[in-house]
């Protein structure tokens, strides 16, 4: 049943807000397009809203959210199907375990990433910038930089290698130095 | 991190660039089912993808003591902040529409204006008019009646007319670039301007490189040139012409003009003939508008043959005017395939002499009744939507029976000898969503909808300009294209379940049901719709961008 009393409305609006890009971190790790994980996302808070008043307040929002946003992201699969361009249930189904029992160095590690963005030398910060902040294509990078559309994607998750290592060598620093 | 093995890279780069082959994304899933190395590097770098997909400040600027987000670029620009009381209302909304789409609707509005100005700012100018106007930079796409906000124009080619809400009128000939400062400055970069100020505008400061005019109330051109010379013509009243914070200004009386050269300032032949005057630019307008209505008129009448279209408004007969009949001019029309007109009345449209019809919310709509079942279908219409009422505007929908008959909950529709069809609704939000919908066959899984949105520009603060909407639903390639202004802005799968039929088309409205009224819920579109179009063939690309170009006003 949906929530009627007002109140609660108000309560589940402000927990939802809250944790919204969390959950959409979360759908994101498996379904990498975002707005198909925005969709995702919308479809989990419906499906939030209707089971509110199962919720223990008591327990934390983000993992009752996640469990909901893991069961849309299987429905989407199922209906992506036919297109055979998404991760199979199963294998999302191991992703997602592994990804819950890693969430808090993820956590720690997070913190990091405007840093190490910041030393990443200019032309490669200019081509994840025009990726994922212009919202480029890869098309529109490749042809800009004069490269075939395979070397900008992998240029991209090369970067991104980087920056993972760059976040994990300063989490570690710091928590040797504390 | 251990390097991966570079299949294994390859294949987690092209999956999160969501440029996987099938075979690819297989050979991925099974790596990650049986590899636990391979799901941690993949999960590590999805971190980081997420990561920089979703955290806005990372793109931040240092400004002074502050950090100011970047503005986005446009056409993409989306805040991405949720509103607690929007987000609150619309699923209220949504859920009793048995609706709901695209996330993004919560979102914060972007502001329109030029863009380059990092936090809204009020409006100081507006684009008054524009004939054969090509924009550069950020601002490409502006259109006549746009809000000007502090920024820079750069107009490439044309002309275009800026007037300032301080009383002074800009006529800017491309190519030019003029950055507009305040209510009362402007700095031509190149280019040429003419300036014409009332009494409350006097004392407007128009710069240029090395030079500055200050009106006394007057009709004068500038000039920018490219090698930095700048010259002033005083075609009416007076003016004060000084060097770039100078004190000292000289003044020019009417037919004077001068060029500085050196920081001096020597004379030069008159030349009114070069500044063209906003009277002019409105001349040049209407024979470009008058061009352009019996350019579209021919394609009108081809369009009109083609026996996919199986409905064509173009309201400009005296008879569709409120209460009446607005006639469908396809020739494989339908009978009952005119539209009855009820509320809307007929208004100028995109040309003077081109009439549209106005909607002004509330009951206002057109009903038809289109036969047949079809795989396939286009929607298009050039509108001008002046202001969103609702959360969601019904551009065209079929109503279910339900929803027309007016019925409550539990009372039987009465039976109608025609096809059974699933409602489809073609609608607007008030945060600038495009969307075609349908309902499912099978609602018991508790969603009742398919859907399919893309975003658009059409923001609350971007509205009042002729804008085509189009949407393709192709049975075929079972996707759904939406169309902004002839250029694609989202595509989506369709989950098509059954040929689509129309039967009772509304167009401009919806009826609300009892809760819906009881809870203020309407659905009434606001504007003027000039141009309607449903054919049951999926337009291609091309054809879309042919319809933008030829009825573009």
């Amino acid at each position: 049943m949906p929530v009627d009393d007002p109140v609660q409305h108000e309560r589940f609006m402000r927990l939802f807000v809250e944790h919204e890009r969390e959950v959409l971190r979360y759908v994101l790790a498996v379904v990498p397009h975002l707005p198909d994980a925005r969709d995702i996302v919308q479809e989990t808070a419906v499906a939030l809203w209707r089971k509110m008043t199962e919720y223990d307040p008591t327990r934390p929002f983000l993992p009752w959210a996640c469990r909901f946003a893991s069961i849309e992201i299987r429905r989407f699969l199922r209906r992506a199907e036919q297109q055979r361009r998404l991760l199979d249930e199963q294998a999302v189904e191991v992703l997602l375990a592994r990804q819950e029992e890693r969430a808090a160095s993820l956590m720690t590690r997070r913190a990091y990433l405007r840093e190490c963005l910041e030393e990443l030398p200019p032309p490669q910060r200019q081509l994840v910038r025009g990726y994922y902040w212009e919202e480029q294509d890869v098309d529109a990078l490749a042809s800009q930089t004069g490269r075939s559309t395979e070397a900008v994607y992998k240029a991209l998750q090369r970067i991104r290698q980087a920056l993972f290592e760059c976040m994990n060598r300063k989490a570690s620093l710091e928590g040797a130095s504390t | 991190m251990r390097p991966p093995a570079p299949e294994l890279e390859r294949l987690v780069a092209a999956y999160l660039a969501s440029r996987a082959s099938a075979e690819e994304v297989a050979r991925l899933a099974e790596r990650l089912r049986t590899d636990a190395a391979a799901r941690d590097y993949y999960l590590d770098t999805a971190e980081v993808h997420a990561g920089l997909a979703l955290d806005e400040s990372l793109w931040a600027q240092p400004a002074g003591d502050r950090v100011v987000p970047m503005p986005k670029p446009e056409p993409f620009a989306r805040a991405r902040g949720w509103k607690l009381a929007r987000l609150a209302a619309a699923i209220v909304a949504c859920l009793a529409l048995g609706v709901l789409w695209g996330v993004k609707h919560f979102s914060q509005v972007a502001r329109p204006g030029i863009p380059g100005a990092g936090e809204p700012r009020p409006a100081i100018a507006v684009l008054a008019r524009a004939v054969e106007a090509q924009w550069g930079g950020a601002a490409s796409n502006l259109q006549e009646a746009a809000e000007l906000r502090v920024g820079t124009l750069e107009l490439l080619r044309g002309t275009a007319q800026v007037d300032f809400y301080s009383g002074v009128r800009l006529v800017l000939v491309g190519p030019a670039r003029l950055e507009i400062r305040s209510a009362r400055e402007a700095h031509l970069e190149r280019g040429k301007a003419t300036c014409e100020v009332d009494e409350q505008g006097r004392g407007f400061r128009l710069a240029a490189p090395g030079m500055e005019v200050v009106d006394l109330g007057t009709v004068f051109g500038l000039k920018a040139l490219a090698n930095g010379q700048t010259e002033v013509h005083v075609i009416e009243g007076k003016v004060a012409v000084g060097p770039t914070g100078g004190r000292h200004y000289t003044e020019l009386g009417k037919s004077q003009a001068v060029r500085r050269v050196d920081n001096a300032l020597e004379a030069i032949a008159f030349a009114p003939n070069e500044f063209p005057r906003s009277a002019d630019l409105k001349r040049s307008a209407d024979a470009e508008s008058a061009r352009r209505l019996l350019a579209w008129r021919d394609a009108a009448a081809a369009l009109d043959r083609d026996p996919a279209v199986l409905v064509h408004f173009a309201f400009h007969e005296e008879a569709a005017d409120g209460g009446g009949v607005a006639r469908n001019l396809a020739q494989s029309a339908a009978r009952g395939s005119d539209g009855m007109v009820i509320g809307a009345r007929l208004a100028e449209g995109r040309w003077p002499g081109k009439r549209a019809l106005e909607f002004r919310g509330r009951g206002d709509r057109v009903l038809l009744r289109v036969p047949g079942a079809h795989d396939s279908l286009t929607v298009a219409a050039w509108l001008r939507v002046d202001a969103y009422q609702e959360l969601v505007t019904a551009l065209l929908v079929t109503e279910e029976s339900r929803r027309w008959q007016g019925l409550e909950n539990g009372q039987p529709p009465v039976a109608l000898a025609e096809l059974p069809y699933l409602p489809l609704r073609w609608e607007l939000r008030n945060d600038g969503q495009l969307a075609l919908n349908w309902q499912r066959a099978d609602r018991s899984a508790g969603k009742g909808w398919h859907i399919h949105w893309a975003d658009t520009d059409l923001k609350p603060g971007r509205l009042g300009t002729w804008t085509l909407l189009a949407t393709v639903v192709d049975g075929a390639r079972r996707e759904v294209v939406h169309y902004v202004n002839g250029r694609e802005v989202g595509r989506r799968p369709a989950m098509i379940e059954s040929p689509f039929a129309l039967t009772r088309l509304c167009l401009g409205n919806m009826s609300s049901t009892e809760a819906e009224a009881k809870a203020g819920i309407r659905y009434g579109f606001f504007g003027r719709m000039d141009e309607v179009i449903v054919a049951n063939r999926a337009f291609g690309a091309g054809e879309i961008a042919r319809l933008y170009e030829i009825g573009k006003p």
